[in-house]
């Protein structure tokens, strides 16, 4: 008897032992995650005074500063929605390209996927981030070099008619990462 | 005493215990084998030939004796290229000046695009050490293969044209020419930094 509780008391110590290794693969998943998402969950908390009539704020935005020969970017920000219905953002456009488009990029069992969408939703009382591995305003056929420091004008035009403007930095894409990666 | 099915009980328990973390492991070499072709460190990074960003004839075997960070992309990828290329460029800050030790080579996966001198205008850029590589659709899809890579060109309702998916992760490769580890995209810059010094030595 006592042998027989001796194997089930090592056994269990083992399986124990594998499980605990492989939470600890899940968990370095989860904090992928956790970073990719967690980037800004306080911007809700607003300052009133900042708010436009249309209630819906864009911050952090960011145009990715380039190799001067190529001739499209990607543009990235938060949009806050403090409506109390969904609203969508349908296109853009800036003064710096011939088009913009709204795209989807994701990694997918190690394989990156891009697509076009047609509008990216921001709900009630709620913030969509467009952020590298995710949603980005596709800039395509830009019609002048853009340099870190400089400004574009961006317009998003979102549903019930709402259009809004706002000046965009181009900022250069390493001292982007620098910020954000402590890894 | 113990019951002969408590018995049977905590058994089964424990064999679920020990056997369960396994069959998620085959679960995703299997996931990885459908994906792709299936790989092994130090089965691949057989010598190749193409392009170099000056239009000259390269093999992978000049770089015999430094160590090799290879990925593939292309171009006009908005998103995941330029993140790998910023990464690199951290990597090559914490090696410091070890760095003339370690050659990038950036595979495009779009020849219909990415002619050498647009790799070069391209590559120079960014603060990496880095040769832009082309060749025909057949040479390119060759060394694909070998390093059981992927990609797929995308007809895209898009003013930008078509649009490339591809499969992101970077190999290392030694100084014999063999891929001694492989990276997911998600890799951190300190853990690849190690890496390539573990082989610099």
């Amino acid at each position: 008897m006592n042998k027989v509780t001796l194997i089930l008391a090592l056994s269990f110590l083992i399986g124990l032992g594998v499980l605990a290794q492989g939470n600890a693969v899940g968990r370095e998943h989860d904090s992928v995650s956790i970073k990719l998402s967690s980037a800004h969950t306080g911007a809700l908390l607003f300052d009133a005074a900042r708010i436009d009539a249309d209630k819906i704020v864009i911050c952090d935005a960011w145009v990715q500063e380039g190799p001067p020969s190529q001739k499209i970017t990607a543009a990235f920000m938060l949009i806050e929605n403090h409506n109390a219905t969904e609203i969508s953002l349908l296109s853009a456009s800036t003064d710096a390209a011939r088009v913009v488009e709204l795209h989807e990029m994701l990694i997918e069992e190690g394989m990156m996927r891009m697509r076009k969408v047609d509008a990216i939703n921001v709900p009630a009382g709620g913030v969509v981030k467009l952020e590298p591995g995710g949603y980005h305003l596709m800039v395509i056929d830009l019609n002048r070099e853009l340099k870190a420091g400089e400004q574009v004008r961006v317009t998003l035009r979102f549903s019930n008619r709402i259009e809004k403007t706002v000046n965009v930095p181009v900022k250069n894409r390493e001292s982007m990462s620098e910020e954000g990666e402590g890894k | 005493m113990m019951s002969y099915r408590s018995i049977t009980v905590c058994l089964l328990l424990a064999l679920a215990f020990i056997v369960g973390p396994f069959s998620f492991t085959v679960d995703a070499r299997i996931k990885s084998e459908r994906g792709g072709r299936s790989w092994r460190a130090g089965s691949e990074g057989a010598n190749f030939t193409l392009t170099n960003q000056d239009g000259r004839a390269f093999q992978l075997s000049d770089l015999r004796g430094r160590v090799v960070l290879l990925f593939f992309g292309y171009t006009s990828c908005p998103d995941a290229c330029p993140t790998t290329l910023s990464k690199l460029a951290k990597v090559y800050k914490l090696l410091g000046p070890e760095r003339d030790r370690v050659v990038t080579l950036f595979v495009s996966v779009d020849p219909g695009r990415d002619t050498p001198r647009v790799l070069k205008d391209y590559l120079r850029y960014f603060r990496v050490n880095a040769l832009g590589l082309t060749g025909t659709k057949e040479e390119i899809d060759r060394v694909v293969a070998q390093y059981g890579a992927r990609y797929e060109i995308e007809k895209a309702d898009s003013a930008a044209g078509y649009h490339i998916n591809h499969s992101t992760d970077l190999y290392l490769i030694d100084q014999k020419g063999e891929v001694a580890q492989r990276f997911k995209y998600e890799g951190g810059t300190k853990e690849l930094a190690d890496a390539v010094r573990r082989l610099i030595g």
